[in-house]
């Protein structure tokens, strides 16, 4: 049998797979078979073929898996600590330890003032002012209080 | 090293496309386009008086070591290590394997070690500036531009 190989839609048009350490030079020293005209039907599926092997065998140590899992779990955190003011410590460093865990799901209640309950008291406040300026004989006492508290949000 | 006589080799199938091959000596001491010319004429005559059709022509220059040396004990050759490479142009690369890679090149510290060339390493770094350098180039004809990654495979 013979291999036709189609041309990938797109560049990341395939799957992340985990695989094992200690197999993965036997995995690779097993696409080196792909890597041969004989085992293609014409030659554009063998330039194909060879060229995405190739890529595999280049590219198979780049990414451990635990490195992508832990910068993925990092920017889970931050996310997490910039809008919902959730505060991640270090509790070990060998094996790395952090808690609280990451929340599966958004939590109700903010720890600290993250992003998004900074937005909300400000959009409140802008609320206020609005509603203040609208309401007819505002004193200028009132408007000078209402722009130091915008001065306040500014800061 | 020891110069052999260079060889012209034709393959030809039949119409059960089952493949067979000739193979002229040429004579020591003519250059390539000499022999290529001379093969394709060759080819031209040989074509009137066999009923297959050509399909492969090559020309080879053997030169054999006649002394060779005694390899590294404990080095196999079935450790290969393995140097991916981009090219000039994207999405083609060239790989390129080396039987019985030295256990001082490979990479021992840092995941995933032993199974990572140390391209850092003195040699190494000369055998990738030669292979970049513009005269080698992928199976499809793409000059080799730089190191992609490595990796050291166990062969079967």
């Amino acid at each position: 049998m013979q291999f036709i190989i189609q041309e990938p839609t797109s560049e990341l048009d395939g799957f992340l797979v985990y695989v094992p350490r200690v197999i993965v030079d036997l995995l690779s020293s097993q696409a080196t078979l792909l890597l041969e005209r004989r085992v293609y039907a014409s030659e554009e599926d063998f330039e194909r073929g060879y060229n995405l092997v190739a890529q595999l065998k280049g590219c198979i140590l780049t990414c451990p898996a635990e490195r992508l899992i832990t910068g993925v779990e990092a920017t889970a955190r931050m996310v997490a600590h910039a809008n919902y003011g959730l505060v991640f410590s270090v509790v070990s460093e060998d094996p790395l330890v952090i808690e609280p865990g990451i929340p599966v799901v958004p939590p109700g209640e903010w720890e600290l003032p993250g992003a998004l309950k900074q937005l909300d008291v400000a959009n409140m406040t802008l609320i206020e002012i609005r509603d203040a300026l609208q309401t007819e004989g505002a004193e200028p006492e009132d408007i000078a209080a209402l722009l130091q508290l915008i001065g306040g949000l500014l800061a | 090293m020891l110069e052999k006589q260079p060889y012209a080799t034709f393959t030809v199938v039949d119409a059960s496309r089952s493949a067979s091959r000739m193979r002229f000596t040429a004579n020591r001491g003519l250059e390539a386009v000499e022999i290529l010319e001379a093969a394709s004429d060759l080819r031209s005559r040989l074509s009137a008086i066999t009923g297959c059709v050509f399909v492969r022509q090559a020309v080879t220059y053997p030169v054999v070591e006649d002394e060779p040396a005694t390899a590294i004990a404990g080095v196999s050759s079935d450790l290969v290590a393995v140097f991916v490479f981009t090219t000039s142009t994207e999405g083609q690369y060239a790989v390129v394997d080396m039987p019985g890679i030295r256990p001082e090149l490979v990479l021992d510290e840092d995941y995933p070690a032993g199974l990572r060339v140390d391209t850092e390493h003195p040699t190494v770094v000369a055998f990738l500036d030669a292979i970049t350098s513009g005269m080698w180039c992928s199976v499809f004809g793409y000059d080799i531009d730089a190191l992609l990654g490595t990796i050291v495979e166990r062969r079967v």
